[in-house]
């Protein structure tokens, strides 16, 4: 399965791929790897897509994730006081 | 995504902002914080530092925009001040637990994924979903990890602001990911017809 290295290397590589350039030989060694190995290939895959997803969601106008709980009154009311007496 | 608050031609009254923003402020502020009493002090910070700077507020962005960037630098602070301690900024090593002891082979290979991002980023049980994954991320995993996404900061702007390191950022980066999709393939990506 690992030509070149073992699947936690190219795992921890293909992430740090999507945060800054690797350099060309860890580059060459990672796709070479990727071209022969199905789970890390599907990492890949799969890493970009949660990233994406995430973004995408923002770009909505949601950079959060979806919760029930609101600002309850109490501490509407507390902010608001606040402000006032700043004013 | 810059430092400076955007100015704006008319800014609105102040006495509404609770109104207006403070639920959408209150959940950004939730995901990242995660306790409730820190999310409302967060917000609170925010609006009175932008009371504080309304004069120099006047140019296009929108109102809440600007609102929302004040709350990212508070949220910022936080996790500078929490990379201080030696504590927190030395990560624990031997974490992951994908990997199939000493072979470093995948204990659980990943598995091809069907599913259209753009779709599934407005699908609210997909969200429901990913909520509960990202609620078991440790916290600062989850903090670096909004930050990378949710706001779009590149690698190298959340280490200048966080004063994390690029390498503990890589490898938190990492860890995050790693448990995400994990959770995901068990709870949303799994295909039916498997037993």
């Amino acid at each position: 399965m690992s030509a070149v290295f073992s699947c936690r290397e190219a795992a921890r590589l293909a992430s740090e791929a999507q945060d800054h350039a690797l350099p060309m030989r860890q580059r060459m060694e990672l796709r070479m790897h990727i071209l022969m190995c199905a789970a890390c290939r599907a990492y890949e895959r799969q890493i970009i897509f949660i990233d994406s997803v995430f973004r995408l969601r923002a770009r909505h106008g949601k950079p959060d994730l979806p919760t029930s709980e609101g600002l309850d009154a109490a501490a509407r009311e507390r902010i608001r006081a606040r402000l006032t007496k700043d004013q | 995504m810059t430092n400076t608050p955007e100015p704006r031609p008319v800014a609105t009254d102040p006495n509404q902002w609770v109104d207006t923003y403070a639920d959408r402020m209150f959940r950004y502020a939730l995901t990242r914080l995660r306790r409730r009493e820190d999310a409302e002090d967060a917000v609170q910070e925010s609006l009175l530092a932008a009371l504080q700077a309304k004069r120099a507020f006047r140019g296009d962005s929108a109102e809440l925009t600007w609102l929302m960037g004040i709350l990212r630098h508070k949220i910022v602070d936080r996790i500078r001040l929490a990379a201080r301690d030696p504590a927190v900024e030395a990560l624990p090593t031997g974490e992951m637990d994908e990997w199939c002891g000493k072979t470093a082979r995948w204990l659980h290979p990943p598995k091809s994924w069907s599913g259209d991002p753009s779709k599934l980023s407005e699908d609210a049980e997909f969200w429901q979903q990913v909520r509960k994954c990202f609620a078991a991320l440790p916290e600062r995993q989850a903090q670096i990890f909004a930050l990378r996404t949710f706001d779009e900061l590149e690698a190298e702007d959340i280490c200048k602001q966080t004063g994390v390191s690029a390498t503990n950022l890589w490898v938190l980066l990492h860890r995050a990911r790693t448990r995400l999709r994990a959770c995901l393939e068990e709870s949303w990506f799994t295909p039916e017809s498997t037993p």
